[in-house]
């Protein structure tokens, strides 16, 4: 039962990948999934752009998903907000609501990289503790952002003079590096760029950081045909349809041998949907498959 | 001297982006223009097809030459040496622009303040359409979610100098003069007890140095979008056959729009092919399968096509195979050079 090994092993799933691997559909259908093995899931975007919120069916304001009202909570985490409410609980409380508007916050983020990203995992972290028996998902900030974002508070050690900054970097360190509180899936499609990444991608993640990370979720992997020979007197339309997905399939089974070569770490394939993750329909279909699936 | 045409390729991650870009200006090459583009954060493979890898890559490298004097030229955005560009261009001395470059703000600025890379893509774009060797500019730019980023980057950069902030952090004073208030002590103690107190003397510092550039960052902001809302710019709007990216091609044309840079061409990367006589073929499960993809793209795609009527939607179907990046480039490049190069050169421009 892939739901169990992808969720079982700590509390907090930190779902990443590059933008365009469908990173969110498949963060949203971990979280019905996991709520249908009867666990209670807190769903979190933190990249703003409200993707995870639609597709679990959440118009603006709502804090429960209608997919699975008893179960799925959701909530988004701004970071610049996240970041004014830091420094409003830590003594720039007026100033901070005050200058909001004329950049303090974007010169505070500028003179210290990272620190948005820092307060947003201060709260992931106060968000488990407050919940210890409940599933945290979270879909992590797109397009190559999710490494960076998990070296923050590394890089911040390194940089920040002391202050508050630096307990909340060691906190957050601390957050990252503990397996049974936190870890890290990674999605990927089975194309050569975009496995290059992920190999790329985990060995940093695991070797440099000391992050747990999960089963590798590869989306949108074309099914074969069940009659693999080529139709024969075929006109060219067929011919050529059949010719396209045949020599998909080819080349996206070589990249996953490859990957699983590269890579050791379980991984599970996701079959490409017939269209775009777009609707209850799909993603519900989504959420079965990763109930159902074997681990690779 | 008068300028290059340019093209500003912009939209989301994961659609192929910086392979439309480097095809756009392949394309103008074998046409015989000298076409460069410039890349964001290329991928391994396209990079090594361009050229592009290693020291010195953001000066542009000479990646083809055509025997009809067009050339393809690659390089790839380094914030920093384009900003550093545009410090030295506006110091009033080398010591200055020294000053500046080692300020632990300024170094930071371009990678965290969010907008910065967008708006230095749009000013090497600027550079380069008046370097002189090129009669074409392509530039990728990051990705993003609105066209806030590349426009109100100029503002938003300047909002974080706004005299407010300054005068509170330095008392009033002009220039590095640190005299604090009772007042601005006290808040830059608590600043610096949250972040350390050495970035609140940087800032402090950065500001004093900005002072003296900001009139001439400005002017340049205002040439830049000024090319940018010219007839010579073209731009480009890639997005995939998705709902979410294609919403997202719909919001940003919309932004572009009411910015007064309307997008000229959509592209539509990645699409499944749609091989001639497909609605007739007798079913099977591969024309079954090809089909039911087509008919949810094309589900996906309409609300685009409806938003940019009359404006160009161009279509790239997907190879199926893992092929050699060159061998991609080639593929786009062939379904985007007539409807690009019609648009940026005029119609006659494609029979070169």
């Amino acid at each position: 039962m892939i739901t169990t090994q992808f969720v079982a092993a700590s509390q907090v799933v930190i779902v990443a990948g590059k933008g365009g691997v469908g990173k969110t559909s498949v963060a949203a259908a971990a979280a019905l999934a996991t709520a249908d093995e009867g666990q209670e899931v807190l769903a979190v975007a933190v990249d703003g752009t409200g993707a995870l919120q639609r597709l679990l069916g959440c118009s603006r304001g709502m804090t429960r998903s209608p997919l699975r009202p008893d179960a799925i909570s959701v909530m988004a985490i701004d970071p610049t907000q996240a970041l004014a409410d830091y420094l409003a609980d830590h003594g720039l409380g007026r100033l901070g609501s005050r200058l909001a508007r004329t950049g303090m916050l974007d010169l505070l983020a500028t003179a210290t990289p990272g620190i948005r990203d820092l307060v947003v995992l201060g709260r992931l972290r106060q968000l488990a503790e407050k919940h210890p028996n409940t599933k945290v998902i979270v879909d992590a900030p797109a397009a190559g952002h999710a490494l960076a974002f998990l070296r923050t508070p590394r890089d911040m050690l390194d940089t920040v003079d002391g202050g508050r900054l630096a307990d909340q970097a060691r906190q957050g360190l601390a957050f990252l590096s503990d397996h049974a509180q936190t870890s890290v899936s990674l999605v990927t499609l089975p194309q050569e760029t975009p496995v290059n990444e992920l190999v790329e991608t985990a060995f940093a993640i695991e070797d440099e950081l000391g992050v747990a990370l999960g089963p590798v979720i590869v989306n949108a992997v074309e099914r074969p045909l069940s009659d693999p020979a080529p139709p024969s007197s075929a006109d060219s339309a067929t011919a050529a349809a059949h010719w396209f997905f045949t020599a998909r399939i080819a080349a996206e089974t070589n990249q996953l041998e490859r990957m699983a070569t590269e890579l050791p770490l379980p991984w599970f394939a996701l079959d490409r949907a017939p269209g775009p993750i777009d609707s209850r329909e799909r993603l519900e279909a989504l959420a079965r498959s990763l109930r159902r699936g074997d681990l690779s | 001297m008068t300028a290059a045409r340019v093209i500003l390729t912009v939209g989301t991650g994961g659609v192929g982006k910086t392979t439309v870009s480097a095809a756009m200006a392949a394309a103008a090459a074998r046409a015989g223009h000298r076409a460069v583009v410039v890349t964001v954060d290329p991928a391994r493979r396209l990079a090594d097809a361009l050229g592009v890898r290693g020291e010195l890559a953001s000066e542009p490298k000479l990646v083809a030459n055509h025997d009809n004097g067009g050339q393809l030229w690659a390089s790839m955005l380094d914030p920093r040496t384009t900003f550093d560009r545009l410090v030295a261009l506006n110091a009033p001395d080398p010591d200055m622009a020294n000053t500046m470059r080692s300020n632990r703000i300024y170094r930071n600025l371009a990678d965290g303040l969010s907008g910065t890379q967008d708006y230095l893509a749009v000013e090497e774009l600027h550079w380069l359409a008046h370097d002189g060797r090129f009669d074409l500019v392509v530039v990728d730019t990051p990705p993003s979610q609105t066209a806030l980023d590349i426009v109100d980057a100029p503002d938003r950069l300047i909002r974080l100098f706004d005299n407010r902030i300054y005068q509170l952090l330095t008392g009033g004073n002009r220039g590095a003069a640190r005299i604090l208030s009772r007042a601005a002590q006290r808040f830059v103690k608590t600043v610096g007890s949250v972040v350390g107190s050495g970035i609140v003397d940087d800032a402090i510092t950065f500001f004093g140095l900005f002072e003296e550039l900001e009139a001439g960052f400005r002017d340049r902001a205002a040439e830049v979008v000024q090319l940018l809302r010219s007839d010579l710019a073209t731009v480009v709007i890639v997005a995939s056959p998705r709902t979410d990216t294609i919403t997202t091609a719909i919001d940003l044309a919309g932004s572009l729009t009411s910015r007064d840079l309307q997008p000229d061409v959509a592209i539509i990367n990645l699409v499944h092919p749609r091989p001639e006589g497909l609605d007739d073929a007798p079913p099977s499960e591969a024309v079954d399968r090809l089909k039911q993809r087509v008919r949810a793209e094309d589900l996906a795609i309409e609300p685009l096509t409806a938003a940019f009527a009359p404006g160009a939607v161009v279509m790239v179907p997907s190879l199926p195979g893992d092929v050699h990046d060159a061998v991609g480039l080639a593929h786009v490049e062939q379904h985007v050079a007539e409807p690009i190069l019609g648009h940026v050169f005029g119609a006659d421009d494609t029979e070169r």
